[in-house]
């Protein structure tokens, strides 16, 4: 017997198509995963199947009930971990347990459990005090309770470092029973050969269904494969870099890290952090949850301030010059965070002004902007009605607006759709080459891949530097996550904290 | 500089116009809230209703029932048999007010021994009961003197100044419009940081190069241009619809208000550095609402006050501005006492202001 079953169902938001006519079988007692970017329609499909979201047409059979009347029946089956997990972040480990026990007026013998995933000795501490990678791990056991014949499991692994990942999966693999069937989301490609079976979704439709060696042998020939399913991906010459106008400078490396040090009280986030990057060259900030590559990226920008040591963007101290500094500076946020309610226009307009330029140039150079960047067409809507492509192509328009020699981006990229991606980073290496200095952030691997250069963070500090082939060789590694996973674990076994 | 300052102030105005939350908080919201209070907020006692337990039931008893029921403060006079009503109806409030007729009321009268009758108001709301006492006590003074028939020896006239008709509305008028447009400018700087700070628009701010003041100034001045504009809306809905009496400076008016809300608009802000989300920033707007009101002198008179509190009142912009609008516009008030009165308002506004920007600069990194 499967455990869902889908007929034909759509689900329509206001404007958008979520669901478009998806038909899906999820057989019992595997583990399902459902990949696709942000708006694919995973999470709309998720709540369907377990009676959050009525479908507008199509069936639906989750356990042999119908989820849009039995929903009481069901949801005492099911284990639901959404996106946002509602942990009570003043609430300890174990009271945000037993909260979701009584909940669920399941018994509060937790022993099993807090062993399993490791949370015994935090089970005082306060959900909120807790890191990215052991949030998700505690919302995981909460899901766990009562042995659910069923786990959804929404985007568990969301902005959470491989380390953790490996972590999760391999906990949700050891607890579940044989007939459990699990339902794991997630927008990381690379996650999809860890599945017995793997969907894809697409605006809303399926566009492969299987177990994932069926489609391909390994994670990057599955991306291959995906891709050309999506409609294939063609590389174009980047006209965001064509028109990218160069001022040559002096200096040697535009972005340079002093002896950075944040201490929060006794705790030091980042210690000694120094580098240097030369011009043209694309360098990422690589760690797990809470090793402080988020604080170092922060402090280069201004958006904290450190302890001790500077940062210096084009050879100006931020500390003592913030104004001029930051000018030189092209900003793009992990989310969209552009003002939602303006327009495409507005929001070009604005940046445009803070950055300095003439409020006579502002028109002239918002519409050739909005021209190379393919914007024109969206040029009057407001950028929250976006897709979620566009708006992530807006936010790197508003950052190079001033052409700036710099180019800051803070885990850009996540969400967003693999063609996208490969588009993103193509204007990335193209503005590479006409000498745009670049620092990144991520947690894809793939992404790690394409940079020229790679700090790995580890406790508040590098634990090494080289180009990602050095990386690779220096852990005996294939792939980036795995030399990731192997140098963090060579620092833990050095500290002898193993 | 300017360009970048006059971008974000533009950007300002449009984000409170584009978003439908602030877009009320700056039209409908006090408007309607000054034309509701404005009638509703009184101190005033009228209609009264009031019962009477009369044992006497003589033509001396029925005369004083008469001349309660002919007075313009009581909308109702009923007659009860058994204290037993006269107590209930009290309890549940039917009844403000009792007067209890004794059995030898009209023979005490006749005899000239001296009548007395028992008064009974409703303790549990304090201010209109002693109100209520009085009007009655007067009527009864009245009553006797009508029996004794002398003349009195001293006789006073009462004039009132600057509200001949002791009009109360004039006097709401006035608190509402500075308390609106405080709660306005209040809102209006500490919901836009916070917005911000939730959509993560913010860091955007914070990473270009402009200024943590500059970002300051953005954020105030359209806050304190709107509030400023709707006072005056706020004063001319007043004068047109309710005769208010502008006796005073418009002028003067309008700079102490544009002191005021800069110093309001200094207590936003420092909200605002403090906040995370907007849910923090009314919460905090309410914290520092609330004293603001109840030590401003528009709910209970400062002299009144315990003297620790009076001191408290020196920091409070509201406390000034109120003497300063009333005076103005109700008497014309000298330069002077504006004065005196201005610049108290005008160093609380360059408190305001340096605390939210140091604490605005200190949060940030």
């Amino acid at each position: 017997m499967d455990t869902v079953v889908i007929n034909n169902i759509t689900k329509k938001f206001e404007h958008t198509t979520a669901i478009d006519d998806l038909t899906l079988t999820i057989p019992t007692g595997q583990m399902t995963g459902i990949v696709g970017a942000d708006a694919a329609g995973k999470t709309t499909l998720l709540r369907i199947i377990i009676g959050l979201l009525c479908a507008d047409s199509g069936t639906v059979t989750t356990l042999g009930y119908d989820p849009a009347r039995q929903k009481k029946e069901l949801i005492a089956q099911i284990g639901y971990m959404p996106q946002k997990f509602g942990l009570y972040e003043d609430l300890s480990v174990r009271e945000n347990l037993e909260f979701y026990a009584d909940l669920k007026s399941v018994d509060k013998n937790f022993d099993e459990l807090l062993d399993f995933t490791g949370l015994r000795p935090f089970q005082k501490r306060l959900a909120g005090n807790l890191s990215g990678g052991m949030k998700q791990k505690v919302g995981l056991a909460c899901a766990l309770l009562g042995d659910p014949k069923f786990l959804v499991l929404d985007e568990p692994s969301v902005g959470v470092d491989p380390i953790s990942r490996r972590d999760l999966m391999r906990l949700v693999r050891a607890t579940i029973k044989e007939d459990t069937t699990v339902i794991w989301s997630t927008a990381y490609l690379d996650e999809a050969n860890s599945f017995d079976n793997t969907v894809v979704i697409d605006k809303g439709k399926v566009i492969f269904h299987g177990p994932p060696e069926t489609l391909a042998a390994t994670s990057a020939d599955f991306e291959r494969e995906v891709i050309r399913l999506m409609g294939g991906y063609e590389e174009k010459e980047s006209q965001i870099a064509a028109h990218y106008i160069y001022r040559e400078s002096t200096v040697e490396y535009p972005v340079e890290a002093l002896n950075l040090l944040k201490m929060y009280g006794n705790f030091a986030a980042v210690k000694n952090n120094t580098f240097h990057i030369r011009k043209g060259e694309i360098f990422g900030l690589l760690g797990p949850n809470g090793a402080g590559k988020s604080t170092s990226f922060k402090m280069m920008c201004g958006l904290a301030r450190p302890t001790d040591g500077t940062a210096k963007i084009m050879g100006v101290d931020i500390r003592k010059n913030p104004t001029l500094a930051r000018s030189y500076l092209g900003y793009m946020a992990q989310k969209f965070s552009l003002y939602g309610n303006m327009s495409v226009r507005e929001n070009l307009e604005f940046f445009a002004g803070i950055y300095g330029i003439p409020l006579a140039k502002i028109k002239e150079r918002v519409g050739s902007i909005a021209s190379y960047f393919g914007l024109t067409v969206y040029f009057d809507q407001l950028s929250e009605k976006l897709p979620l492509g566009i708006k992530q192509r807006l936010s790197l328009a508003c950052a190079l607006i001033h052409n700036p020699p710099i180019l800051f981006l803070d885990e850009a990229t996540s969400g967003v759709d693999v063609v996208t991606r490969k588009e993103f980073w193509c204007h990335l290496r193209a503005l590479a080459k006409k000498g745009v200095t670049i620092l990144i952030t991520t947690h894809f691997m793939d992404e790690a891949e394409y940079c020229d250069n790679i700090s790995l963070f580890y406790q508040g500090e590098t634990i090494a530097v080289g180009t990602p082939a050095a990386l690779k060789a220096q852990a005996a590694a294939a792939t980036m996550e795995e030399a990731f996973i192997t140098l963090i674990n060579r620092k833990d076994a050095e500290s002898g904290r193993l | 500089m300017t360009t970048r300052l006059l971008t974000l102030i533009i950007k300002e105005f449009k984000a409170i116009w584009k978003d439908p939350r602030s877009r009320m908080i700056v039209t409908i919201m006090p408007i309607i809230q000054l034309i509701v209070f404005a009638n509703a907020v009184t101190m005033e006692v009228k209609n009264i209703d009031m019962l009477v337990l009369d044992n006497s039931r003589s033509y001396y008893s029925r005369e004083l029932i008469s001349h309660f029921a002919n007075s313009p403060w009581f909308n109702s006079v009923a007659v009860v048999d058994t204290p037993e009503q006269l107590k209930q109806s009290i309890d549940i409030q039917k009844a403000s007010l009792a007067l209890e007729i004794p059995p030898d009321f009209a023979v005490s009268i006749k005899n000239k021994t001296g009548a007395s009758v028992q008064l009974i108001t409703d303790g549990r709301q304090t201010n209109s009961a002693s109100i209520i006492g009085s009007y009655a006590t007067q009527i009864i003074q009245s009553y006797a003197k009508e029996l004794s028939g002398s003349e009195p020896r001293l006789e006073i006239v009462t004039r009132n100044w600057f509200n001949v008709n002791l009009d109360y509305k004039y006097y709401s008028l006035v608190s509402l419009m500075a308390m609106l447009s405080m709660v306005i400018v209040l809102l209006l700087t500490s919901l836009s940081i916070a917005r911000e700070k939730e959509v993560g628009t913010f860091d955007q701010l914070i990473v270009s190069p402009l200024s943590s003041t500059e970002i300051l100034i953005g954020k105030a001045v359209p806050a304190q241009l709107l509030a400023w504009l709707l006072t005056m809306v706020m004063l001319a809905i007043s004068v047109h619809f309710f005769d208010f009496p502008l006796v005073g400076s418009l002028a003067v008016f309008l700079a102490a208000d544009f002191v005021a809300l800069l110093a309001l608009v200094g207590v936003g802000l420092f909200i605002s550095s403090l906040c995370r989300t907007q849910q923090q920033a009314i919460l905090g707007v309410f914290t520092f609402q609330m004293p603001a009101v109840l030590l401003s002198g528009f709910i209970s008179p400062i002299d009144n006050m315990p003297v620790i509190l009076q001191y408290l009142t020196y920091l409070n912009p509201l406390r000034f501005f109120l003497v300063i609008a009333k005076g103005v516009l109700l008497k014309n008030m000298d330069m002077y006492h504006v004065l005196i009165n201005l610049i108290p308002l005008a160093l609380i506004a360059v408190l305001t202001l340096s605390i939210a920007g140091w604490t605005f600069k200190s949060k940030l990194e």
